[in-house]
């Protein structure tokens, strides 16, 4: 095809040169996360006596690393989208939440770290995690290629921090430990999966 | 390999791009009438008319761009001369398909160029360039920051044999022979007839040989 029809088709609006049309960011956030937690409902459960435990602050601490690193990674992700935008130092700012249930881990209790982290079901955890944040993360990607990330290794990374942080909120209702070291490590460890996941793959699967 | 101007991996993407556009399509000389901000206000305008419906700006606006992207892409595949129109054409449609994710609070010309740079390494690591060489994503951002150096000296060095030309030719020979606009197009933004533009670029690529030594 000559660049000049292409220009006419393209200017005349030619049916069968659409236009990518990104959904919401909070459509694809709400999906993410539902898809997430039906999987989680299907395949896990739900923690028995979760409404009693809701309004506990070691509950609202584990459910809160999660929440907030998939917040702190959303905070990003338009950014991430646009040609030539890259978050560079920002990325860090996921890291908050992780680096904070650390500080909570070795300051808050009295017990050693290692005592806590090995108890529960941590040989699962962190892969639960990781297989949870799998629905988010495909409805994320799914975002991403209708809009046009350059740099993709890092919003591949943050995809993963985002799915990853949603993830760990969503397994943390199902799961029954509460220990501040076993968040630290294990959930932390979840989430760290996916964004080497996410920056693994991203190059591939982002390619538009 | 690393490699730094300062502005490679920072964020100061806008510069960059301003820069990259700067050096590749504007000023090669102070007073030639084609600057980047002139660029950059001739393609937002446009570009904010057809977001109106105007189509007839946005087939101004995609032909304008494809020139530009034409010329940069050339620069940098001197040896692919048949892979150019295929990424131009293919620069287009991502402008076309992606142009929802242009922010108009930014330069449209960085946008642009963002796309522009983004489907040129994609090529190059289609065509295996990259992996042969055992490049990875900074290796790519390298091998285009290097030729902007290229660009940039080469820059300098032409402008200052512009610069010996009568301000006619250097106008003539900026719109047609570095920017490839047509003899029409230049004559009708310099209102000058057809034939006075192909007589300056005539007269003065003759004297920039003379003044470079070349023999035509």
């Amino acid at each position: 095809m000559n660049t000049n029809d292409l220009i006419s088709a393209l200017a005349n609006n030619d049916e069968t040169l659409g236009v990518d049309v990104p959904p919401g960011m909070l459509w694809v956030l709400l999906a993410g996360t539902v898809s997430s937690m039906l999987l989680c409902l299907v395949f896990w459960g739900v923690l028995a006596g979760l409404l009693s435990v809701m309004q506990t602050p070691a509950f609202m601490g584990k459910l809160g690393v999660g929440v907030l690193t998939a917040a702190l990674g959303l905070l990003l992700w338009p950014r991430m989208l646009r040609p030539g935008s890259q978050a560079n130092k920002a990325m860090l700012l996921v890291c908050v939440p992780a680096v904070a249930v650390w500080v909570w881990a070795l300051a808050g209790t009295d017990t050693p770290i290692a005592s806590q982290a090995f108890g529960g079901m941590w040989t699962t955890c962190s892969m639960s995690i990781a297989a949870l944040a799998g629905p988010a993360w495909m409805w994320l990607m799914w975002h991403a290629k209708r809009c046009a990330p350059t740099a993709l290794r890092q919003a591949g990374a943050l995809s993963g921090a985002i799915a990853g942080g949603i993830g760990a909120a969503v397994y943390s209702l199902y799961c029954p430990v509460f220990d501040a070291g076993y968040i630290a490590v294990w959930y932390v460890l979840g989430i760290a999966l996916c964004v080497l996941f996410g920056a693994v793959v991203g190059p591939r699967a982002l390619r538009w | 390999m690393t490699h730094s101007l300062g502005y490679s991996r920072s964020n100061t993407f806008g510069l960059q791009a301003f820069i990259f556009f700067r050096v590749t399509f504007a000023r090669y000389s102070t007073n030639l009438c084609m600057t980047l901000e002139t660029i950059e206000f001739e393609l937002w305008t446009l570009f904010e008319q057809s977001q109106q419906g105007d189509k007839q700006a946005y087939k101004q606006l995609l032909q304008r761009m494809a020139t530009l992207i034409r010329a940069y892409l050339r620069r940098r595949l001197t040896r692919q001369e048949a892979d150019v129109e295929d990424l131009v054409q293919e620069v287009l449609l991502a402008v076309h398909t992606k142009r929802h994710t242009y922010d108009v609070s930014q330069p449209i010309t960085a946008w642009m160029h963002a796309i522009t740079r983004y489907k040129l390494i994609d090529f190059w690591r289609r065509a295996g360039r990259l992996s042969e060489h055992g490049l990875g994503d900074e290796g790519a951002t390298a091998l285009v920051g290097e030729s902007s150096i290229e660009v940039f000296e080469a820059r300098k060095d032409l402008e200052q044999v512009m610069s010996q030309l009568s301000q006619a030719q250097q106008q003539v020979i900026t719109l047609v022979k570095l920017q490839g606009e047509s003899v029409a197009y230049a004559a009708q933004h310099l209102g000058m007839t057809q034939s006075a533009v192909k007589v300056h670029t005539h007269r003065g690529l003759r004297k920039l040989a003379s003044l470079l030594g070349v023999k035509l």
